[in-house]
């Protein structure tokens, strides 16, 4: 299903060409090289054994372990490439990737899968391939992790074709170790009147950078891309994504939304597309960045071209520091400036992280992001010590303690 | 609690505010703070609670008998000062019992029951006469002006301070929101007994509160002080007797 649109260049913007976080090639190069430093049936019976989520599949540097049929996985064979377009990086992941995971939903099934991805100091190439039946439901939950301690990179592409009237979320959950290089990319279609729902949260890595293409192909489709980048110390962070309505009576959503500390920076580059003939269409992009100190610094680059009068389409960008009136209030409470400012960061991520649909992706998601604010930690293995049911209010305690 | 203000002068992005306040609120007093529009009365409100963007250029601020200059907003509300916001901001996110709750806590310094907690708050919202959808709510976010001063109500009686200052409780309320809030005020003042600093512009709450000591302030200073009949002849006669008589005092 995937389509030439699919695979057009997407940096054509010059203000999407000009900011841009460099990857040191080298070092990714070179840590696809490396000699593999990682047991992967010794890191899943000694480092998974206190983590209370099973996971269908563990994707590692160079060994997989599946524990469900619904999950197969294929060495290279040289004819799964395709075109990576102008993105170095993505050529990189389609030059080295020793496995292509697929996973298969037929068509009316119902199925929800855990994926664990972990780069040693060895680098990761992977590519995943998710084929949807009609009118079939898939909730997928990717955490990416790492073992080692050397500069690694770990980069994933991902095909995802959704069949007519299919439900699709996928969540990826980056808690990546300080030392990994994250790429990820991204390539969706869905068919008619079927849904792609995509979140992405980003707290962890060195570098990352992120290339995603949604595309609303056939007529009544829905795709809703949520981001979310929590950055700390050097992070650098680097997120585009595309959305395109192609059919008619297409939805295609982008919501990006990044938290930046110390010196960390992000770029968050929103391109949205209406076909001519995307009649009745809606495209909206929403970026929002929330500066935490004077170093830090987000970019926010929306876009759009539209090609159809029919439709309705609207953008909106803002990016600034947190605002001193709300950290008197809170204080004015008795709260202290840091868990104020905690409290208001946590807000501020919770209104995205309380769209994800899969509730143990919710609690990871928003336990990891937590994790970060409160301790400045990242890079663990998925941890459940969220306190109970989150709504969009961030109103979390009052069902546990009840 | 006592709360005593000493030849206060504050300043805001250099310009000079407040000119020298003196003011003396002991517990279970209520006193009440009237003056035109740009006389300085909300810029007491938060100088005495710490406002970052408020310097003091001279004078003190005790509580119990000691300065509470040097301390920051967060420990003069956990010492005990409340203060009541005309206008309280919106935080998307925060949960509004997420909120409460991470305030009694820090204000108590010990962890809440939850359920004696939630069982205080539903008491607290059918006082307010406000819906049990407020629960679910993100702290002031769509609040209309109303649901604001009764959730800042709420947050008073919850948190049960020594010393309250409330920043116009009435303003924008109709007729039977200012009863309702009233008699929260006078609730709190009934069984807390804190000392009460409270600002307004009209007499209409005093109707229904009565204080034990006005006050008027003009350009920055206290110009005059009295009991309740000082609000009756300012309903009477205005605040223009006082304006220009702030250099007399």
């Amino acid at each position: 299903m995937l389509g030439k649109r699919s695979l057009i260049p997407q940096e054509t913007n010059e203000l999407f060409k000009k900011h841009y976080v460099a990857l040191p090639e080298e070092a990714i190069e070179g840590s696809l090289e490396r000699e593999e430093d990682m047991d992967l049936d010794r890191f899943v019976r000694d480092g998974l054994a206190g983590v209370a989520i099973s996971f269908d599949a563990i994707i590692g540097s160079t060994e997989v372990i599946t524990h469900n049929t619904a999950i197969t996985i294929a060495k290279r064979t040289g004819d799964d490439t395709h075109n990576a377009a102008d993105d170095m990086f993505e050529s990189i992941v389609e030059e080295k990737h020793r496995h292509v995971v697929e996973i298969r939903v037929p068509d009316n099934a119902k199925k929800s899968l855990n994926i664990l991805f972990v780069n040693s100091s060895k680098g990761l190439a992977a590519k995943v391939k998710i084929i949807v039946g009609k009118r079939a439901d898939l909730s997928l939950l990717e955490w990416y992790s790492s073992a080692g301690d050397n500069i690694s990179f770990a980069g994933v592409i991902h095909s995802v074709e959704a069949g007519d009237g299919s439900n699709v979320e996928i969540n990826a959950l980056h808690n990546e170790g300080k030392s990994t290089i994250s790429a990820s990319y991204f390539n969706g279609s869905v068919g008619e009147k079927a849904k792609l729902f995509s979140n992405g949260t980003y707290i962890g890595g060195s570098h990352v950078r992120v290339r995603n293409v949604f595309d609303a192909d056939t007529d009544g489709s829905s795709i809703e891309a949520n981001e979310i980048a929590l950055g700390a110390g050097e992070q650098k962070f680097d997120l585009m994504s595309r959305i395109s309505n192609i059919g008619k009576n297409t939805r295609a959503v982008l919501n990006s939304t990044a938290v930046m500390d110390d010196s960390a920076t992000c770029f968050l580059k929103g391109y949205a597309k209406i076909y001519h003939g995307a009649k009745s269409a809606f495209s909206n992009i929403h970026q929002e960045g929330l500066l935490l100190s004077k170093d830090s610094k987000i970019t926010a680059l929306p876009d759009m071209s539209i090609d159809e009068s029919d439709v309705k389409a609207t953008h909106a960008a803002s990016a600034g520091p947190l605002e001193e009136d709300k950290l008197f209030y809170m204080m004015s409470r008795g709260i202290k400036a840091k868990s104020a400012k905690e409290l208001i960061t946590a807000a501020f991520l919770t209104r995205v992280i309380s769209k994800i649909r899969n509730p143990i992706a919710k609690e990871l998601a928003m336990s990891m992001v937590s994790k970060k604010i409160n301790d400045g930690s990242y890079g663990n293995l998925p941890e459940m010590q969220s306190v109970g049911v989150w709504d969009a209010s961030g109103n979390s305690i009052v069902i546990k303690n009840d | 609690m006592k709360l005593e203000i000493k030849d206060l002068h504050v300043s805001a992005a250099d310009k000079s505010i407040l000119k020298g306040i003196d003011l003396v609120v002991g517990s279970g007093e209520k006193h009440v703070i009237m003056g035109p529009n740009g006389s300085g009365k909300s810029t007491l409100a938060k100088a005495i609670m710490g406002h970052p963007k408020l310097v003091v250029t001279g004078g003190d601020i005790l509580v119990d008998g000691k300065s509470i200059i040097g301390l920051s907003t967060d420990k003069r509300a956990r010492l005990g000062i409340f203060l009541q916001f005309q206008d309280p901001l919106e935080i998307e996110g925060v949960g509004f019992i997420s909120f409460l709750r991470t305030a009694k806590e820090s204000v108590d310094g010990k962890a809440v029951v939850m359920k004696d907690f939630m069982k205080d708050v539903r008491n607290e919202i059918s006082q307010l006469k406000l819906g049990n959808e407020f629960i679910g709510r993100s702290l002031n976010q769509g609040f209309s002006g109303g649901e604001k001063k009764k959730a800042e109500m709420l947050q008073l009686s919850l948190l049960k301070p020594g010393i309250a200052i409330l920043d116009e409780p009435d303003s924008g309320l109709d007729i039977d929101a200012i009863k309702v809030v009233a008699e929260k005020i006078n609730e709190i003042a009934e069984s807390a007994k804190p000392g009460m600093l409270i600002i307004t512009h009209h007499t209409r709450i005093l109707e229904y509160v009565k204080p034990d000591f006005v006050h008027v302030m003009v350009d920055g200073k206290i110009v005059a002080n009295g009991g309740s009949e000082l609000s009756e002849k300012l309903e009477k006669e205005g605040y223009n007797s006082y304006i220009g008589s702030e250099g007399k005092n």
